[in-house]
């Protein structure tokens, strides 16, 4: 979608200099995700990661089953699916034949600390060369909103109305913490989309995400919180103001396990 | 059906490779030289030494087995590895397929070729190990998981045609873009035999694969194309245009698309002694082996009798079931409830006679033939 360019009173359009601008990926028709989701803003980012890597590099994306499965057409490069929590485990199949290949996976909390647990640790466990994207939002978004493992205390959705409760809902997997314990991970980093600061600051993260896959140094994860206000039922300001004071809270941002200097 | 004999016999050079093998390890070899780069498995007998055997040759032929975590997730490094564009394999026993049934599903849908070796030990449940039974028959014929599809099932009587059935799955799976069965009874696991082995090829990666090249791409809106993205299901190209922009339409039309491929695979069933004969045995695998040498006996002592046995369960071979019923009567003979029986009740329109022994236990000689010779004796009398 192209619009013309609103141009100053007094000023030509031919006179002015483009100072900033997307990456040339970015020019994605209508995305599917509701307004406010912390999603949307992760493409643009992603694609300007891949603008940066040489042309020639091969680049698979594999999407889990969820809100996050419309991202394959948001993103500038090949993608394909899964089963629900199982993409990780297909990135591993496709990595092992071509292991020139950057293999990323972008998969929700539920297919990383639900139905893909399992596959996730065995992966790093294995040291697997791919990089892994989880977009957190602590619920089962495209099925209504219930609540996911990994769902901060006092989150709510629709299996938590009142807010998740330790009590009644047990505590969430510190699914990155565990992670970065692991030999086979090479880096392990939590960001959030919440803020403009912040959400640049995925930018670093999600770079650092590739080289490690890039220089070999095993699995890489990376915990993307990101706001819901559809199922969390709140506007999109009350959801960056939510996940900013109590998610972000609970769930530091930055690198949990750095990525190693190079030697 | 691939004649490895004959194919190979071209000159001294290619000469057919005979060797005396044990199930496991001629499957092994078999499954290297049709060009398979990744077997994963989670340990179960007898899959378990097919993978040793593997793993002894794998490093010569650049090929990878992964022991996995669960056979869920070790059906989903096949599947990765297929849409990357490799020959690949996975088996089990019943129990373990059923684990993997999820992505059985997913390679019907997204035309992911897949050769899974069914070595049957019966259940429900997992089976006693040393159970040649049929009893996962439903299992591997009729309902591999859920959804609109079939597996092609081939069913090897012994060690040559497990290692023939298997070399030309490879080929099948890329034909009809989804997943083939070789449905194998246990006890021939614990066969050896001489065989003949296919010769060796390299089929490099599938062309219709994902290739992660970047460039100028036509981004999928439904999650129909993103599956068909890297080229390695038809239903992109089989959709009409106009039919893109309805989901249900498009899965319509791909759901058809995939039962047309099916048609490439010829029913097959080999008709042993069947000539003027008033009574037909229908058996496959160990069973047919017992039913072969009963049914030489019995026509030794004049008793008109033969055996049909199927090759491919699907598709069943009813045409020649139709064929032979014309002229006989058909006696199912099966390590399992009535499983079978019931294909050729639907191919013949009327139930078949019935000997079936379920739970693991096989027959004697003497219990086939004194139960073919009473329903033989009725039928003269009537």
């Amino acid at each position: 979608m192209t619009t013309e360019p609103r141009v100053p009173a007094g000023i030509k359009l031919e006179d002015m200099v483009p100072v900033f601008g997307g990456p040339d990926a970015a020019e994605v028709p209508d995305q599917a995700w509701c307004p406010g989701c912390g999603y949307g803003i992760l493409p643009r980012t992603f694609n300007a990661e891949f603008d940066k890597l040489p042309a020639d590099t091969r680049i698979i994306g594999v999407v889990d089953i969820g809100c996050v499965t419309q991202v394959a057409a948001q993103l500038e490069i090949e993608t394909t699916v899964g089963g629900h929590g199982r993409t990780i485990a297909v990135a591993t199949g496709i990595k092992r034949i071509l292991p020139d290949a950057i293999v990323c996976v972008f998969i929700g909390d539920g297919g990383v600390a639900m139905e893909g647990l399992n596959e996730t640790f065995h992966t790093a466990a294995r040291a697997e060369n791919i990089s892994v994207f989880m977009y957190n939002n602590g619920v089962l978004a495209d099925t209504g909103g219930q609540l996911t493992t990994t769902g901060s205390i006092g989150i709510p959705s629709s299996t938590t109305p009142g807010g998740r409760e330790v009590a009644q809902h047990g505590h969430p997997i510190p699914v990155a913490e565990m992670l970065a314990q692991m030999p086979g991970t090479g880096y392990v980093a939590r960001a959030s989309t919440h803020d403009p600061a912040h959400a640049y600051r995925t930018q670093k993260v999600i770079a650092n995400a590739l080289r490690c896959q890039l220089e070999g140094r095993g699995m890489a994860f990376v915990d993307l919180l990101t706001t819901c206000p559809t199922s969390w039922s709140m506007t999109p300001v009350q959801a960056n103001k939510f996940q900013g004071e109590v998610i972000v809270a609970q769930n530091p941002v930055g690198d949990i396990k750095p990525l190693a200097t190079k030697g | 059906m691939p004649d490895v004999t004959a194919t190979a016999a071209t000159s001294d050079a290619d000469a057919p490779e005979f060797a005396f093998l044990s199930a496991e390890e001629a499957l092994a070899e078999t499954v290297l030289r049709a060009g398979c780069k990744l077997f994963s498995v989670y340990p179960m007998t007898p899959i378990n030494e097919v993978n040793e055997e593997y793993l002894k040759r794998a490093p010569e032929y650049d090929a990878i087995s992964l022991t996995c975590e669960s056979e869920m997730e070790g059906g989903w490094y096949a599947y990765g590895a297929s849409k990357a564009g490799a020959h690949v394999m996975v088996g089990s026993t019943g129990v373990g397929i059923a684990l993997m049934g999820e992505m059985v599903s997913y390679a019907a849908r997204d035309g992911v070729p897949l050769v899974i070796s069914h070595w049957v030990r019966g259940g429900p449940g997992t089976g006693p190990t040393g159970s040649p039974s049929q009893g996962d028959y439903w299992q591997a014929v009729k309902a591999p998981a859920n959804g609109d599809f079939r597996n092609i099932v081939f069913a090897p009587q012994g060690v040559q045609e497990l290692v023939d059935f298997t070399y030309h799955a490879f080929d099948v799976a890329e034909q009809i873009r989804g997943p083939v069965t070789v449905y194998t009874d246990y006890s021939i696991a614990k066969s050896t035999e001489v065989v003949a082995l296919p010769p060796r090829i390299n089929p490099g990666l599938r062309e219709r694969a994902l290739t992660g090249e970047r460039g100028p791409r036509e981004r999928p809106v439904q999650r129909a194309e993103i599956r068909d993205e890297g080229g390695v299901s038809s239903s992109s190209e089989a959709v009409p245009e106009e039919e893109r922009a309805s989901r249900f339409l498009y899965l319509e039309t791909a759901a058809w698309d995939r039962w047309e491929r099916y048609k490439v695979v010829e029913p097959q069933a080999e008709r042993y002694r069947t000539e003027g004969a008033k009574l037909n045995l229908v058996a496959i695998g160990t069973m047919a082996r017992i039913v072969r040498v009963v049914v030489d006996e019995l026509r030794a002592d004049g008793l008109d009798v033969g055996l049909i046995r199927p090759q491919t369960l699907f598709p069943f071979p009813e045409q020649i079931l139709v064929d032979e019923a014309k002229s006989s009567t058909i006696m199912v003979v099966e390590l399992s409830v009535g499983q079978m029986a019931e294909d050729v009740r639907l191919a013949l329109g009327e139930h078949p006679l019935l000997y079936a022994r379920p739970g693991g236990v096989v027959p004697t000689l003497a219990e086939v033939s004194a139960e073919v010779r009473a329903e033989y004796k009725k039928l003269g009398a009537s």
